[in-house]
């Protein structure tokens, strides 16, 4: 839940960025870390396997400072994609504000994007989240592959993205469509983060 | 006295130009006149032309001349849906009251008007009855009545019966000042060829422009150099001139979403896409945390049609960033439940009491709660025990120590123990003194709705209610009593009726552990013309005998009598008196008495010798007059009082003479 505390006048959001294992979220925190100025951005914890697999998450905190008199931060994290994490990713679900489903467009892919949306789904239902209202943003990453390889967005629209939330194509790698992705996931957070001051 | 002023809208923080400088100018005039030439001011132009903020201004300034005016703003939407709940709840002229006799009155968003129809003509003749009055109003509206109202529509003809002026597009200079102010409150700074070359855009509202200024200052504030010209106007307008060198500069592409991927942005561009995203969470923010500002208006409003205080959320609409307004809010709410709660117990106990002002403040919960308490306990007041038959005047000896210990016990504890306690004892053994006593001292611990009564009483009271269709009225007067004490309950036998009542009662009061005490002067075995009901409770707690004084009482009583008397220590008079053979405490008194007025009217000092001759003297009784020298009713003459002194003084004891005359 979005931590907005009104005596301290600090607002603290967290965002996960979830999906298969080589989806591209990892890749998604980098490009944001290459584009935050240096003040504004915390030191991105990384923790890796040799071969460069996430083993337990990445963490990016993102300080944007004062705005409308609160403190403005964002915690951005990713899970490990690989199925036997599953432990690690109800961890790092926990307590998150919203979530970006990092789908991998490649066609040969599309039974662990939906395996991935499929496992996002019950552990936040475990956590007692109700999916329906829960922020949630896809991001169909890797766009940029050959035709032959990977599915059109309007496919893994159809496909994954039933409830109709914002949906984005993206090559993580050069940095299209990840600040979109972060944007609309943002908004969405903020904009629940008023509906609930409001319930 | 203000509602709903924002604070950042004065004249002070208005940019003025040739668009608003008529509307400045009949807003000046309005806000500083006491009888200003023209009302009402009507103000119309494009949306994000400044018409909300000159209302605003008009307001403050409004304060500033009369600080203790009371100015009212609010948007025509509000001010519908408003009337609606206040109709809906019965109040909808306290609602228009309140709108009619404030100094100063804004309506925003007239253009609504038609949109929302419910109670067009009241508002209507609301804004009419102010006009008439020369009470000031402002309307500000998107078009001039002229071309919002049908020509043959009254309400044109009366909302553009003032001074209609528009508030008109800005200029360039009004522009250059508008980005001026901006950044130099946030504290960045933006050159003057910056600011000259966005001046020179056109832009549809003043809203527009602000928007384009916050996007100016998050990219400048993120990007290490300044911003030139040419890539400020790029940022607003979203056109890409030229590239020129990488400056590190931030720059924003035009499309927010890509529908496919597109070729890598330019460097410029990547280094921009932070600025942007920070430029969208900004606004975000800015919108969703300045969202219960909105709220509180809402519920301020709301609660106002509903005729509540709401000076409380008054005071936080006055803060530019309040601690904790949710938490405010609910507690203004909650505390809005509470009243409502307590002032329909109110109104069905005591409904006098329901509109007591207490009931409209959330700052008087307290107030309303002891009305409450007032309004639950008032009937029960007229039943209080005797003030001065207290515990402790009571004289303690062998005979009444059970009696006594018990009704200590159930005074400490009223809830605990046997429940109920019946004292029975002769007539005159101070069985009714115990009662009020053990009653006194639960009124003394700070129990409210102690009831204490007698029998008689009681079924009286039965009998009255029954007889005029109150019983509901007469059983809910015992839902707050704390205690129920019936003095004689041997005299309900032949009223059934009351006897059922009582029975029910008892049991309420022993559901709820509240305390219960009796007094018979028959014992429970030998009491006739009860129900077996009555009787069974009367038996399930406690029963007591309170048997005729002992000797010791009886001259702790002498003792207590004589106690103001300078014979108080003679031991003698009050041995002999303790010794008298009397049935009751009641004749003790009776004792005590005659020998103390002998004493006085004959002038004769307090002896044992005199007590004997007033007690051992025997009375002769006057002899009793023919029947025929009474004939019919003595009526109350002259002639009727003198017969009657005259056979009093035949009487031989003087002081027997004396307690006739007394009674």
């Amino acid at each position: 839940m979005p931590l907005v505390n009104f005596t301290a006048r600090e607002i603290t959001c967290k965002l996960v960025y979830y999906g298969p294992g080589r989806s591209g979220k990892t890749t998604n925190l980098q490009y944001i870390h290459g584009r935050v100025p240096e003040p504004k951005r915390g030191r991105m914890v990384s923790l890796a396997t040799h071969g460069d697999r996430t083993l337990f998450f990445d963490f990016l905190p993102l300080d944007l400072g004062t705005i409308s008199g609160f403190t403005t931060r964002f915690q951005l994290y990713t899970v490990p994609g690989q199925v036997y994490y599953a432990a690690t990713r109800r961890l790092v679900l926990q307590g998150a504000d919203g979530v970006v489903m990092v789908a991998d467009s490649q066609a040969r892919r599309f039974d662990e994007n939906l395996e991935s949306l499929q496992d996002l789904q019950d552990n936040l239902i475990d956590q007692g989240v109700d999916i329906r209202t829960f922020p949630l943003v896809f991001q169909y990453n890797k766009q940029d592959l050959p035709p032959e390889l990977i599915l059109s967005p309007g496919a893994l629209e159809e496909s994954l993205n039933f409830r109709g939330v914002p949906s984005f194509p993206a090559d993580a790698l050069r940095g299209t469509g990840v600040f979109e992705t972060l944007r609309a996931a943002t908004t969405l957070v903020l904009q629940r983060l008023a509906q609930r001051s409001g319930s | 006295m203000t509602t709903g002023l924002e604070p950042t809208l004065t004249f002070g923080s208005l940019v003025t130009g040739v668009g608003n400088q008529l509307a400045l100018a009949a807003a000046r005039a309005i806000a500083e006149s006491p009888s200003p030439p023209f009302n009402p001011l009507f103000l119309f132009g494009g949306a994000g032309l400044g018409k909300t903020h000159l209302l605003h201004a008009i307001g403050h300034r409004k304060l500033e001349v009369e600080p203790r005016a009371v100015v009212r703003v609010i948007g025509w939407g509000e001010l519908a849906e408003g009337w609606r709940t206040a109709v809906a709840i019965g109040r909808g002229e306290a609602f228009l009251s309140t709108w009619r006799d404030a100094d100063l009155v804004l309506i925003d968003d007239v253009h609504l008007l038609d949109e929302r129809p419910s109670g067009r003509a009241e508002l209507l003749g609301l804004v009419e009855s102010r006009i008439a009055q020369r009470r000031p109003t402002v309307l500000a509206a998107r078009r001039a009545p002229a071309d919002l109202f049908a020509p043959d529509d009254p309400a044109g003809r009366l909302l553009g019966a003032g001074l209609v002026v528009e508030c008109a597009e800005s200029d360039s200079a009004m522009r250059w000042e508008i980005l001026h102010r901006r950044s130099e409150d946030a504290g960045v700074e933006l050159s003057a060829a910056v600011l000259e070359e966005v001046a020179a855009l056109r832009f549809d509202s003043i809203r527009d422009l602000v928007g384009a200024v916050n996007r100016l200052l998050a990219f400048q504030s993120v990007s290490p150099t300044p911003l030139d010209p040419g890539q400020a106007r790029v940022l607003i307008t979203g056109v890409i001139e030229e590239v020129g060198p990488d400056t590190g500069v931030p720059v924003e592409p035009a499309a927010a979403v890509r529908p496919t991927p597109e070729p890598r942005p330019s460097a410029a561009e990547e280094a921009d896409e932070f600025g942007s995203f920070l430029s969208d969470v900004v606004a975000s923010v800015s919108q969703q945390v300045d969202e219960w500002r909105s709220r509180i208006a809402d519920a301020l409003l709301r609660r106002q049609g509903e005729g509540y205080h709401t000076a409380r959320l008054e005071a936080l609409l006055d803060q530019e960033l309040p601690a904790q307004p949710e938490v405010v809010l609910r507690r203004f709410e909650s505390d809005i439940e509470t009243l409502q709660r307590l002032e329909a117990e109110v109104r069905e106990l005591a409904p006098d009491l329901a509109d007591a002002a207490a009931f409209r403040d959330p700052d008087q919960v307290v107030v309303a709660e002891q009305l409450l308490e007032q309004a639950r306990t008032r009937d029960l007041d007229a039943s209080l025990p005797v003030p001065h038959l207290r515990l402790d005047a009571l004289v303690e000896g062998t005979s009444n120590h059970l009696a006594l210990e018990a009704v200590r016990a159930a005074a400490a504890a009223p809830g605990l123990g046997p429940n109920p306690l019946l004292i029975v004892g002769e007539s005159g053994v101070g069985k009714t003194h115990l009662l009020h006593g053990l009653g006194n001292e639960l009124v003394e611990a700070g129990r409210r709705g102690v009831v204490c009564l007698h029998a008689h009483t009681l079924s009286d009271q039965v009998q009255d209610a029954a007889g005029t269709d109150q019983m509901t009225a007469w059983r809910r007067r015992f839902r707050w009593a704390s205690a129920l004490l019936v003095d004689d309950v041997q005299l309900l036998a032949g009223h059934p009726v009351a006897q059922d009542e009582l029975s029910a009662l008892i049991d309420q009061m022993l559901e709820s552990g509240r305390r219960t005490a009796f007094t018979s002067a028959v014992p429970v075995a030998e009491l006739t013309g009860l129900s077996p009901q009555l009787l069974s409770r009367l038996a399930a707690g406690l029963v007591v005998d309170l048997p005729r004084p002992d000797r010791e009482v009886r001259l702790g009583i002498v003792r207590q009598l004589l106690g103001a008397s300078e014979l108080a220590g003679d031991a003698a008079l009050a041995d002999y008196l303790a010794s008298r053979p009397v049935d009751s405490v009641r004749g003790l008194h009776a004792l005590a008495q005659r020998v103390l007025r002998a004493a006085e009217a004959g002038h004769t000092p307090l002896s044992h010798a005199l007590a004997r001759q007033v007690l051992e003297t025997p009375a002769v009784r006057p002899p009793s007059r023919p029947a025929t020298a009474r004939p019919g009713v003595l009526g109350p003459t002259l002639g009727g009082s003198r017969l009657r002194e005259k056979l009093v003084d035949q009487w031989p004891v003087v002081g027997d003479r004396l307690v006739e005359e007394l009674r």
